[in-house]
């Protein structure tokens, strides 16, 4: 999977959390889900479990610490997909 | 510092926290006994949340940082007041809640002025109006222009008042959920 796809995989599973529809719009690897999308931090771990069954796989503690970016979430998943 | 956290009830009921996974990924094995354990388990899992939440927000302001980890701030008891701790660092969190809220705060050492509001659920509009509210009350306690305040909210997202142009020496904390706000401040 490459990086478009990626994101074009990850765009709906995001989108029913966001509050700010502009940055949504603009989403990019850089797009920060609390700052930017404005995503409420008790959404960002049904983000996590949509994102598991989605790619069928599974996020420990240590790679969900760091998911506070699309791009961030876009290497997890390719690792875990490699793996 | 000062750590807080509000939750919806209503707004959370939407979420996935019947998601199999969902348990697992927020609490430790002693805190699932303790939602297990629970008469209203839906009620607690949000009231553990909410403290987790203060307390890494009470964190990030000792030591800038940002991360997601919910799980690694281990709470010890489900109590109105609840002690929380994560690597060397803890505090205590106390806890109000009714039928449709609960909200959550780390306890501080001095004085903290708190309010919690009503507002519209569109994210713009109740950011708004809880900063003009937060202005408003500030500027009755500081006696200064409430037009010379302004937010900013650092890399952490810990936001600082500014009264024109320079820091002024308060902690504090903002939370919203669905349709809540509140801040609390302490100087």
């Amino acid at each position: 999977m490459n990086k478009d796809e990626l994101i074009a995989k990850l765009k709906p599973i995001i989108e029913p959390y966001i509050q700010d529809e502009a940055a949504f719009k603009n989403l990019s690897e850089d797009t920060d889900f609390v700052k930017d999308l404005k995503i409420n931090s008790a959404n960002l771990v049904d983000i996590i479990l949509d994102i598991e069954d989605a790619f069928d796989i599974r996020l420990e503690n240590e790679d969900m610490e760091q998911m506070m970016d699309v791009k961030s979430a876009m290497s997890i998943v390719k690792s875990k997909l490699e793996a | 510092m000062i750590g807080n956290d509000i939750v919806d009830l209503g707004y959370a009921r939407i979420s996935k926290w019947q998601h199999p996974r969902f348990l697992d990924k927020l609490f430790t094995i002693q805190e699932q006994e303790l939602i297990g354990q629970s008469s209203n388990k839906f009620s607690a899992i949000w009231q553990l949340w909410a403290i987790k939440e203060a307390a890494y927000k009470a964190y990030l302001q000792l030591y800038p940082s940002r991360f997601f980890n919910p799980k690694a701030f281990v709470c010890s008891a489900l109590s109105s007041r609840t002690e929380v701790s994560y690597q060397d660092f803890s505090v205590e969190v106390q806890c109000v809640k009714d039928n449709s809220m609960i909200y959550a705060e780390t306890i501080a050492q001095k004085p903290v002025h708190r309010e919690i509001l009503k507002v519209s659920p569109d994210h713009e509009s109740q950011s708004k109006q809880i900063r003009q509210t937060l202005f408003s009350r500030m500027s009755e306690q500081l006696n200064i222009e409430n037009e010379c305040l302004t937010l900013r909210k650092d890399r952490s997202g810990v936001p600082h008042i500014y009264h024109q142009g320079s820091k002024l020496k308060a902690a504090i904390s903002l939370t919203h959920h669905g349709g809540y706000a509140a801040y609390s401040i302490t100087y």
